[in-house]
């Protein structure tokens, strides 16, 4: 500790006060592990220890200043991340059991290993190849995802292999790709600079991505746009925005289609563009025609006037983007939902050009790593299994049979599930995620869980939920634990150096999935073992991709702070020569072409059908869930960090003032919330944030609020609809009364 | 108010606060903590919110809006922190006039966070000392903003030297809804705010308050009870001593002990100078014991007065601060009472042992220590009145504390003493001489005067109540909706004692007084005014409402701090509430 010298007052000695320093040996470059937002964060290390066994400490954390994008500046959770790392319940050692009533024992890596890959080939060799699945996440590094990938399509061959990024971004490349003919975000954060309208939909952009809302937060203080926020619930970015559209949960199809319905009959669509670059407009119009802001008021709750108010506002400006997240994303017709924004961008030509974009923010720090290169809904780097081109061009490159691969994708993650219920399926192996928290209806994936022969975890925690019913345990390394790149939202590959070592025995997934692949005697896949060989493979095999990574290298990444896809070894050596250009893409479509085969993105007609979950007389409320900004999904991390934890330790639940006095229910009193699926015991904080008649309960929290939800899917994406579940609520009185 | 000289800083910085563009996002608390190293359960920057509007998709008005403010140290032009504190751990540093504090000097009184309006000093239980923000002063000299500014992500929370940066922008303000008065402590701290404000604004702890504005044009707000409001829910009535907060039972017990024991004295010595210091066995003997008894029942009470503290044995610090702090002072006061009462009761034993025809202590001396005891006794109540007057705690800052503390002393002094008398003349059976027996009722009568005076003060601090809306109108919706029991059972306590009084004075002045009967009043009486005090001063601290920034859902309310204690969920220290002991 410094002392810190004070020239107090005139009557007092001069005394000096101790001011923490918290002193600092190295400060590592990373790319922050939470969310889709990319930022850039160093870690400070501190080294401990002396003669040669040398402790390297996470210490401190500070935004990079010179980030493309976050400048400097981290949200809490990217304050308190390199806490993570040291918090406690990391999983040290590899666990085997052979009945999941036992205790579990620790053993070697070479036994667990073996054990696993004795079993996989057990299971696959009795019951077939997709008898084995495997739930892979957001959450580790793109060379990881893309070894995982070569292990599972071109090694053990399960067709039933997806990731968690169902549960959240399903919706978004299902839309994306009826759309523009591929997956990919085709704007940039860097949109908000130029825009002349935001519209938002089903997004607290402020709690869920705090520093894209710094971003724009920066771009309206140097020019004020308007900025129109559609959602059920007045959040914090609500009371941010111009226009609170307070909308009917579920019907934003419904809204979407009245705002091209008012654009196209007032004229405000750019003819040339829909003519130039779009296909489908004549039915597209069709459709659209019935959709009159008067038909939609009753259906969404939206005033007509407020519908054409927006519709205009959106229409005439020069430049106008959409942003959406989960209130999109999370419904029975998420990917409808998805293209609806798309149509509205495309009928105004809003696509490709600065300020003019449909900008999905993204979940998971790498959800889009996992859609580039971990072949879970396909191959890698977008292509697909439908295509044989890709399946022969991928088959070569990795040196497997093209027939190896299955001709079209199999079970996705929401579908995996009850393919185990059912006995179809006999092994899972997750990796670094948490379904027992994050799946609908909880009590229905705990029976599932329970029923596996074999039941292989891969995490960095344990315990945890998931791992309760789990046969082995396998230790992962953590964020910056090892070296490796992310994707966040606006396309922008980042790179995470390793700051410290992992705890015990815990190894990289990369390691455990090369491992692994040389216990299967599949080592041959593997002539890349290093992350860094790993991207340098994927960086070759994704030339003349959309996801292009032919350019990029991990000291270009280091140097400019992460860069976005594509970028070809030509943008690389033109901004090796012009300092003032860099070396990538911040925008898909530019040039008004699509990766449609006939290049031209698609209008989608699209009806609406409610085939929600809807309240009713047994079950009078709307249940929402959503996030809340100290939390990470589902808390492994931010529940085990005091200084995140303590803004919401427990669940609670949103209520309004009318409903709560209609119950008998006073703020800070418990409620029990009832549903068709369960029950949960929760705190009351009354407040008019909800509407009558809806309440919101964050879903972070284990056997918490997917107790209660119901989750149908997306008939396209395989998405869970979270967001619209129907519920009762009775006081419970004995919180009360307890003195 | 003026700024004392030494306490004027060569340039005041202070935080703007821009309330439009904060969003919650705790980046600031999260960037304070990880600099200052702060564990879960102590926050010096915290971001508090009150909830206004209504919002109703089928119409009718979507006001709601959810006002964040985050607020830490406001670096005072009037610091009542460092005035308060006995150990002198604070300073106003000149150079930027940042307010900090010294956790090594600090012995964990907690006065400091009594008298702030803010909650600005966080006390760690588990460390048994306060620290807070230092303004990042380290930063400051490097040229940085302090860490919270530097985290922030929406504009919210600027730096700045004050009246420079306000006055070239306009539209800053002293005062924002959930702000308490700054002329307490006149705060360097600034708000903005353009767009509108729901007339009413409620808090989300259980802090029994709402805000609404007194005029359309004012964004400074009173604050009004809502203790009968349905969205509030207040802690279970009850006088259960598990409410308090800890310390708060030895405080009580050692300030009615202090007073009780300087009432002893003034009454006891009273009587030994009415008497011209003769009094009859067995009274004289008895007498020669009372003293001593005095010291040491005033040294329980020092001991208690210790318990409170984090670190007791940092108590020697206590007189670093006699310049501001009416805690050095009573401190001060009460030890020299200490002091003179054991040479008051020394030297009278002394006298009394020694061998008559040796020069023994002159009875002038005697009495003029004795004299100065009861003024520096005075003293000692005046001052802790004045520790208790501080308008961080609206409720306690009425005349009426001082008068109470005073009337305690002439209350249960006198009864102790007169009872004490009465009863050793009824058991030994020796009646009291005439003359003792006129001192006696003279202190029974000033007992009863006493007693009148307090509850006549005590109804007009109830007239005053009335008409307050702030905190002390919280205050006085917890006495008469949720200790109302108490409150009675002390009433009916004070109407016992005051009929028993006049009662044994009556029978006193009668022919032949029957001696056990006036002993067996007065002793009732006395056996009345003590639980009926202790009471009183227990609901005190139980009702009194600080002046508080708006907490949030889980941090600082009092009643999520409640639940967690109760369910055990404290003892898990990821929670951030520390658990009972």
């Amino acid at each position: 500790m410094a002392m810190w010298p004070f020239t107090s007052n005139r009557d007092r000695q001069i005394r000096p006060i101790n001011i923490r320093q918290n002193p600092v040996d190295e400060w590592v470059p990373t790319t922050c592990g939470y969310c889709s937002t990319g930022c850039g964060i160093e870690v400070g290390v501190r080294k401990e220890g002396e003669r040669g066994i040398q402790l390297r400490k996470p210490v401190a954390a500070r935004g990079m200043p010179a980030h493309p994008v976050n400048q400097g500046k981290l949200c809490l959770k990217g304050i308190w991340e390199f806490e993570a790392i040291t918090a406690h319940d990391r999983a040290t050692h590899p666990l085997l059991r052979e009945n999941r009533s036992d205790p579990f024992q620790r053993v070697s890596w070479d036994e667990a290993l073996s054990w696993v890959a004795e079993q996989f080939q057990r299971v696959q060799s009795v019951y077939g190849r997709d008898a084995l699945a495997v739930a892979s996440t957001g959450q580790i590094y793109t060379e990881e995802f893309y070894a995982l990938g070569k292990l599972v399509r071109g090694g053990l061959g399960t067709n039933n292999y997806d990731g968690n990024t169902t549960l959240c971004m399903a919706s978004a490349v299902s839309g994306y790709k009826r759309a523009f003919g591929s997956d990919g975000p085709p704007g940039c954060y860097e949109d908000f600079e130029h825009t002349e309208c935001l519209l938002a939909f089903g997004s607290n952009l402020v709690e869920c991505h705090p520093v894209i809302h710094y971003r724009l937060k920066e771009a309206l203080e140097r020019r004020k746009f308007p900025v129109i926020v559609v959602d059920p619930r007045v959040t914090n970015f609500v009371s941010q925005a111009d226009l609170h559209l307070p909308i009917r949960p579920g019907t934003d199809l419904v809204l979407l289609n009245a705002l091209a319905h008012v654009i196209l009959a007032e004229g405000l669509h750019d003819g040339a563009y829909i003519e130039r670059c779009t296909a489908g407009f004549e039915e597209f119009c069709r459709m659209v025609a019935k959709f009159s802001p008067e038909f939609a008021e009753p259906i969404t709750g939206i005033p007509a006037e407020r519908i054409r108010q927006v519709a205009r506002l959106f229409g005439r400006a020069k430049t106008a983007m959409c942003i959406w997240t989960m209130g999109i994303n999370q419904s029975t017709h998420g990917t409808d939902g998805v293209n609806g924004i798309t149509n509205l961008c495309l009928i105004t030509g809003n696509i490709g050009k600065p300020g003019g974009t449909a900008l999905s923010i993204t979940g998971q720090c790498n959800a889009m790593g996992t859609r580039e290169f971990s072949s879970c809904s396909g191959l890698p780097a977008y292509r697909q299994l439908e295509n044989p081109e890709h399946r022969s061009e991928i088959a070569r490159r990795w040196g497997v049979e093209e027939a190896f691969f299955p001709p079209k994708r199999g079970r996705q993650m929401t579908d995996i599930f009850p393919a185990i219920e059912s006995g179809e399926i006999k092994a899972l192996w997750l990796i670094a995620t948490n379904p027992m928290t994050s799946m609908p209806n909880t009590h229905r994936v705990d029976a599932i869980l329970s029923k596996l022969d074999c039941f292989v975890v891969q995490d960095v925690f344990y315990p945890h939920e998931s791992a309760e019913h789990a046969h082995c345990v396998l230790p992962a390394a953590m964020w910056a634990e090892k070296t490796g790149t992310l994707t966040n939202s606006e396309r922008r590959v980042g790179l995470v150096r390793k700051a410290v070592d992992p705890p015990g025995e815990a190894r990289s997934d990369l390691e455990i999935f090369v491992a692994l692949g040389d216990k299967l005697g599949l080592g041959r896949l593997f002539p890349s073992r290093t992350s860094e060989e790993v991207f340098a493979e994927m960086a070759q095999i994704s030339h003349g991709r959309p996801c292009d990574y032919s350019g990029l290298t991990y000291e270009l990444l280091e140097a400019y702070g992460g860069l976005q896809w594509p970028v070809t070894p030509d943008l690389v050596s033109r901004a090796a020569s012009d300092q003032n250009v860099r070396p990538e893409m911040p925008r898909l479509y530019a040039d008004g072409r699509f990766n449609t085969p006939d290049g031209k993105a698609r209008l989608v007609a699209l009806d609406f059908e409610d085939t929600n979950e809807r309240p009713d007389a047994n079950y009078p409320f709307w249940l929402n869930t959503g996030r809340v900004v100290e939390h990470w999904h589902t808390r492994t991390k931010t529940g085990r960090i005091g200084n995140l934890n303590k803004f919401s330790p427990i669940p609670y639940v949103e209520m309004h003032p009318a409903d709560a006095e209609e119950l008998w229910i006073r703020h800070l009193d418990h409620a029990m919330v009832y549903s068709r699926r369960g029950e949960l015991k929760v705190l009351v904080q009354v407040s008019a944030r909800v509407a009558p008649g809806s309440i919101f309960i964050p879903f972070h929290f284990a056997r918490g609020a997917n107790l209660l939800t119901l989750g149908l899917l997306d008939p396209i994406s395989r998405q869970p609809a979270y967001k619209q579940t129907a519920v009762r609520i009775t006081k419970v009185f004995e919180e009360t009364d307890g003195g | 108010m003026a700024v004392e000289p030494d306490l004027k800083p060569q340039k005041q910085y202070g935080f703007f606060f821009r309330a439009d563009n904060c969003i919650a996002c705790h980046s600031c608390e999260a960037a304070c903590s990880q600099k200052n190293g702060n564990p879960p359960r102590i926050a010096w920057r915290h971001v508090g919110y009150l909830e206004g509007g209504s919002y109703d998709p089928r119409g009718g008005s979507n006001d709601f809006l959810r006002l964040n403010t985050s607020m830490a140290c406001n670096h005072c032009t009037d610091p009542v922190c460092l005035k308060g504190c006995p150990t002198g751990a604070y300073v106003k540093y000149e150079k930027y006039g940042a307010v900090i504090q010294d956790s090594d000097i600090c012995f964990g009184c907690q006065y400091c966070t009594w008298v702030c309006p803010y909650n600005a000093p966080a006390y760690d239980p588990v460390k048994g000392s306060v620290s807070k923000c230092n303004m990042c002063v380290d930063r400051l000299d490097l040229g940085l903003n302090p860490a919270c500014v530097e985290a922030c992500l929406g504009h919210a929370l600027e730096f700045g030297e004050m009246g420079k940066r306000d006055l070239e922008e306009s539209g800053w303000v002293t005062r924002m809804a959930g702000f308490p008065d700054p002329s307490i402590t006149q705060p360097n701290v600034r708000f903005q705010r353009h767009k509108p404000i729901p007339t009413t604004m409620i808090r989300t702890d259980s802090v029994p308050l709402r805000y609404v504005p007194k005029s359309p044009a004012e964004t400074g707000e009173p604050v009004v009870p809502q203790v009968a409001d349905p969205r509030v829910k207040i802690e279970p009535a009850g006088l259960s001593l598990r409410s308090l907060k800890t310390g708060e039972l030895p405080l009580a017990i050692f300030t009615l002990l202090v007073q009780m024991v300087i009432g002893a004295f003034w009454t006891g010595f009273g009587l030994l100078v009415w008497m011209e210091g003769q009094l009859p066995p067995p009274f004289g003997a008895a007498m020669q014991w009372f003293f001593p008894g005095l010291t040491a029942a005033l040294a329980v009470g020092m001991g208690l007065s210790t318990a409170h503290l984090g670190k007791p044995w940092r108590c020697y610090r206590a007189l670093n601060n006699l310049r501001y702090s009416w805690l050095s002072r009573e401190i001060l006061a009460v030890g020299s009472v200490f002091g003179g009462l054991l040479l008051y009761a020394g030297l009278s034993l002394l006298s009394a042992w020694l061998p008559p025809g040796l020069p023994g202590v002159s009875p002038q001396i005697l009495q003029g220590v004795g004299w100065g005891v009861c003024v520096v006794g005075a003293a000692a109540i005046y001052c802790m009145g004045k520790i208790y007057l501080i308008p961080a705690r609206p409720y306690w800052n009425h005349p009426h504390t001082m008068v109470a503390f005073f009337t305690s002393a002439l209350n249960l002094g006198p009864l102790a003493v007169a009872s004490g008398l009465l009863c050793l003349s009824a058991v030994s059976g020796v009646p009291l001489p005439a003359s003792l027996m006129v001192g006696v009722t003279v202190a029974l009568g000033v007992a009863w005067v006493t007693l009148v005076v307090q509850r006549v003060s005590e109804w007009n601090r109830a007239r005053a109540l009335a008409t307050r809306t702030d905190e002390a109108a919280a205050s006085r919706e917890l006495l008469t909706r949720v200790y109302h029991r108490w409150v009675n059972l002390r009433l009916g306590l004070t109407g016992l004692q005051l009929l028993l009084v006049p009662v044994a004075i009556l029978i006193g002045l009668s022919a032949a007084p029957p001696a056990d009967l006036i002993a067996g009043l007065t002793l009732g009486a006395f056996a009345v005014a003590v639980p009926k005090s202790l009471v009183g001063r227990i609901i005190m601290y139980l009702v009194v409402v600080p002046t508080t920034m708006p907490g949030s859902l889980f941090l600082r309310n009092p009643g999520f701090v409640s639940f967690a204690r109760k369910s055990g969920l404290a003892a898990d220290p990821l929670v951030g509430v520390v658990p009972a002991h």
